[in-house]
């Protein structure tokens, strides 16, 4: 509490002081989008070392946190939200995990190789209740006949290594882009050498785009992206990864003249299979017998999701506003299940329905407008309406349901309305003050209406789905403002997210309903719940040198549940300073949390947190045009600590040193 | 005239009649699909005396048809009075089994429940005795048709608080499924040797939980009496594999016995 009062009153002096400057229109605010750039030429990518990952990409974006339950597959949340309230896209496309312990949220199934960039999205219509996340692909550049990027890496904490090379070839109308990487790792160690056995993995990758350019300025394009991982270690849970595998197929073409819809028309088919398969072979029969959840059996446990789907989109802009118009159709199915084999032989072999098949149609449509309303004040107003007809397919899955939901409804639909406002007052070229609103809805999850039987280690508890949740919704409110001076930018950014039939899962009474020790949940809509969250950030530049700090306090609240929100950031302060010239670049980075009292103890089952801190360093050496040689120090003191994203109190990774080099031919 | 409207009158009943099918006064005719297996057969009193069943019988409770027909001439026996009793002959003494009398049936195959508390082995023998008035002959016999019965744990004789020995018998779900699933229990008593009564006044407490996972599940229902000594319910299975069925039957206040069934599927 006394952080939140400290930040506003630190705010406050540094906008009393702001002095008057006359305005500069040339300054055009863009839509409120958070993004970071992965690959291309543009200044907002200061890091020169490539991302190791798209997780460590994400985690540059403000908000962002992610769960980790491996080395692989990193769940990424919204100011504490994730999967459900966030929806995630791949260019705009739907996609989701198809594992029911959330081991393959989409962003596993990308490579920094295949990225151009990933966007945020929190005051937005048409997103989730909580935001969303769009991981934008790149597509073959036209302008490079041919160019071929490699980043290659070995890494100390594990033996890591990594090869990713892209290709892109054009001629004429024609251009290809293809990339491809393997990723590896064995088991690594967390800070203080202790070793974290079942956490390694291999990962392989690759892409393939190929565009025409047809009828004058149309583009046709179509794009495979393929993910196969396998054999991945999932410390923190009661299994491993034996196989995940995406695919993703996609046909767009895009440009003015081939509809007869005014402006950029985009139209894109496209569909995509996730299969994930799951056990616990890899795991010691005294670890078997002795857990807690479904002691002395092995689990091996199956998912898919399918999806299939139509964008379309078209956007008209003038110098004075710019409209887009989207539609989207799509198709999901999803499948979950396991089988239960004793350790003691002779036991009859058990079998568990945990989503049988569950499909979705829906029909999107979201409209966005953007203009200059008066002298130096952009608005941009969304709005967006779904239609979603969803059903549980299988009989015996139903009649599964029923058990635990007597009224269970295999056939839902939704409405799910949203709309948002976001004006940008540009007071002068060192002052811009922006007001975000904005309504979203989301329909639940599969798993929330249709899941059986799931377990969550989050909070030690199994779940059932419930078919008649109603849609959640929430309201956000953000602020922000941008004071610059002449080498420092201070931005303070603040919001209050409230949520309405906030979907949560509560205790079913009765001991009837427990499996050994562990409690049965059913999801609800537990009313009202809200979060609030500061970042106060101060940005320099100079010369050489630029860096920034910045604290974010964050809070959430159940009132259904009187608990916290679970995953909710303590609060953190981070530091960077980097230096760059043209041949030497390096880097020195702290993260420091407060400890934190404030823990959810019903909804999920944290404890407090001792506060850490962490310092990474890193250094590169530009060679040639084609080579840059890197080296970089995680946690350099090989401090042991746990974070609050991750599971029954799961250490995060120790002191890892990673040396790499990144070849790079243009002709 | 008065003959007129009557004539007229029969005449619109006869065809009114005859347009519905089933109401043809056709002859009853052995129904021509009989169980699948026939257990044996004996000549009582002019009519020949055959048993069947579904299936081998076996330890639980049984469905058997018997099949009255006369000796002679083949047709089908209805005017009789039959009493059925199964009997086992063990090396020290004699008893019969829980039955419920059979319904003579226009159809010729006339069916009964029985529950037979334990398989033929080396200690013991089941026959069912067959009490038969054949009243078209006005003539009364008494007969034996030897059966073997096959093993099972679907029948559990119990000796209850009360000094009584009850006989519980779980009827195997034909198809099990996930889900819910009607589940439903015979409970007799031994009142003499040869007198099995079915239990009409017990509650019954199902719990049903997988041993190897220690769990049960929700939202089952206990069964309750719905005649000749049955109890139906309903279970609720949350997965396939090997689950317990724990009876506690009670009378009253008093619990008198608790026992419990496998099922796997
Ligand atoms: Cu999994
Ligand atoms: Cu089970």
């Amino acid at each position: 509490m006394y952080m939140k009062y400290l930040l506003i009153f630190l705010s406050a002096v540094v906008y009393i002081s702001a002095g008057t400057v006359p305005p500069d229109t040339s300054r055009v605010p863009e839509f409120s989008v958070d993004e970071v750039i992965i690959y291309g030429e543009t200044d907002v990518q200061r890091d020169k070392i490539p991302y190791q990952s798209p997780e460590s990409a994400l985690s540059k974006l403000s908000g962002i946190n992610l769960i980790s339950r491996g080395p692989l597959g990193m769940e990424p949340l919204i100011n504490g939200f994730g999967d459900g309230a966030v929806s995630v896209t791949v260019d705009g496309m739907k996609i989701h995990g198809a594992c029911v312990d959330k081991m393959d949220p989409v962003s596993s199934y990308i490579e920094p190789e295949n990225l151009g960039k990933i966007s945020t999205l929190t005051s937005h219509s048409g997103t989730g209740t909580a935001g969303a996340i769009n991981f934008v692909t790149l597509k073959p550049d036209f302008s490079t006949p041919l160019s071929v990027i490699s980043d290659n890496y070995y890494e100390s904490n594990g033996g890591g290594v990594k090869t990713g090379t892209v290709v892109n070839y054009s001629a004429g109308d024609f251009a290809v882009r293809s990339s491809f990487t393997w990723r590896r790792l064995s088991d690594y160690s967390a800070g203080k050498n202790v070793y974290i056995p079942n956490s390694s993995y291999t990962k392989l990758n690759y892409k393939a785009d190929i565009s025409f350019r047809a009828f004058d300025d149309n583009m046709i394009t179509l794009s495979y992206l393929g993910d196969d991982a396998r054999d991945v270690g999932y410390p923190v849970l009661i299994m491993d990864a034996r196989s995940a595998k995406a695919s993703v197929i996609s046909l767009g073409l895009a440009g003015e003249s081939w509809s007869f819809v005014p402006g950029n028309n985009s139209l894109k088919l496209y569909y995509n299979k996730v299969n994930h398969l799951m056990d616990d072979y890899d795991r010691s029969l005294s670890e078997i017998n002795s857990r807690i959840v479904m002691p002395g059996m092995f689990m091996p446990m199956t998912g898919w999701f399918e999806t299939a789907g139509l964008l379309y989109g078209t956007i008209i802009s003038d110098y004075e506003s710019v409209f887009s118009v989207n539609l989207g159709l799509s198709n999901q199915i999803s499948f979950a299940d396991m089988k239960m084999i004793s350790t003691t032989p002779g036991t009859p072999e058990m079998y568990l329905l945990n989503v049988g098949e569950a499909e979705e149609q829906s029909a999107a449509l979201s409209v966005s407008y953007n203009r200059e309303m008066v002298e130096d004040l952009y608005a941009t107003f969304s709005g967006a309406i779904e239609q979603s007809f969803r059903k549980l397919v299988r009989e015996d899955a139903a009649s599964l349901n029923t058990i635990y939901e007597p009224d269970f409804t295999p056939e839902v639909q939704y409405l799910l309305p949203s709309f948002s406002a976001d004006f940008k007052y540009i007071y002068s070229s060192d002052l811009t003050v922006g007001v975000q609103l904005s309504y979203n809805t989301r329909a639940p999850l599969f798993t929330e209406s249709y899941g059986y039987f799931l377990f969550s280690p989050l909070d030690n508890s199994f779940y059932a789905g419930n078919s008649r949740l109603k849609k959640e919704q929430s309201v956000r409110i953000s602020l922000e403002t941008v004071r610059s001076f002449e080498y420092v930018d201070l931005t303070l950014k603040a919001f209050h997210l409230r949520f309405q039939d906030y979907i949560a899962g509560e205790t079913l009474p009765g001991t009837q309903f427990w499996v050994g020790e562990i409690p049965f949940k059913q999801y609800i809509n537990a009313g009202l719940a809200y979060s609030s969250g500061i970042t106060a950030s101060a940005g320099f530049d100079y010369r050489y040198f630029d860096g920034a700090f910045s604290v974010t306090w964050q809070e959430g609240y159940s009132e259904y549940f009187k608990d916290n929100l679970p995953f909710m950031a303590p609060v953190t302060a981070e530091f960077t300073l980097r230096f760059s010239e043209e041949k030497w670049y390096a880097k020195i980075s702290a993260l420091g949390t407060l400890k934190q009292k404030r823990v959810s103890t019903r909804l999920s089952y944290e404890q407090e947190l001792p506060g850490h801190l962490l310092i990474s360093t890193e250094a590169a050496y530009t060679v040639s045009e084609m080579l840059l040689l890197y080296l970089t120090a995680e946690n350099i003191f090989d401090t042991y600590y746990v974070t609050r994203f991750t599971v029954n109190n799961f250490p995060a990774r120790g002191r890892s040193v990673r040396a790499g080099l990144k070849f790079n031919f243009e002709s | 005239m008065k003959y007129a409207i009557i004539s007229f009158l029969l005449l619109l009943v006869l065809t009114v009649a005859g347009c519905k099918e089933d109401s043809n006064p056709v002859p009853p005719v052995i129904n021509e699909v009989l169980p699948a297996i026939k257990v044996g057969e004996i000549f009582l009193a002019g009519a020949k005396v055959s048993l069947y069943a579904d299936d081998s019988l076996r330890v639980g409770y049984n469905k058997i048809y018997v099949k009255l027909t006369d000796s002679a001439k083949g047709s089908i026996l209805n005017d009789v009075e039959l009493h059925v009793l199964p009997v086992m002959h063990m090396t020290t003494h004699t008893h019969s089994s829980p039955v419920q009398q059979p319904e003579i049936c226009q159809c010729g195959l006339s069916p009964f429940g029985a529950v037979f508390q334990m398989p033929t082995s080396d200690a013991g023998e089941w026959s069912m005795r067959f009490t038969l008035n054949n009243k078209t002959q006005n003539r009364t016999e008494v007969g034996s048709v030897p059966f073997t019965v096959l093993n099972t744990s679907d029948t559990k004789v119990i000796t209850g608080s009360d000094g009584t020995a009850y006989v519980l018998t779980y009827v195997p779900i034909k198809t099990p499924k996930v889900g819910i699933n009607d589940i439903s229990f015979y409970l007799h008593k031994r009142e003499t040797m040869m007198e099995w009564p079915s239990v009409t006044n017990a509650e019954i407490f199902m719990t049903p939980d997988m041993p190897s996972m220690g769990h049960g599940s929700p939202n089952n229902v206990n069964p309750v009496h719905a005649g000749l000594g049955e109890y139906k319910g309903k279970v609720n299975f949350t997965m396939t594999g090997e689950w317990r069925i724990t009876c506690q039957v009670n009378s009253g206040t008093d619990s008198l016995f608790t026992t419990s069934f496998t099922i796997n599927f």
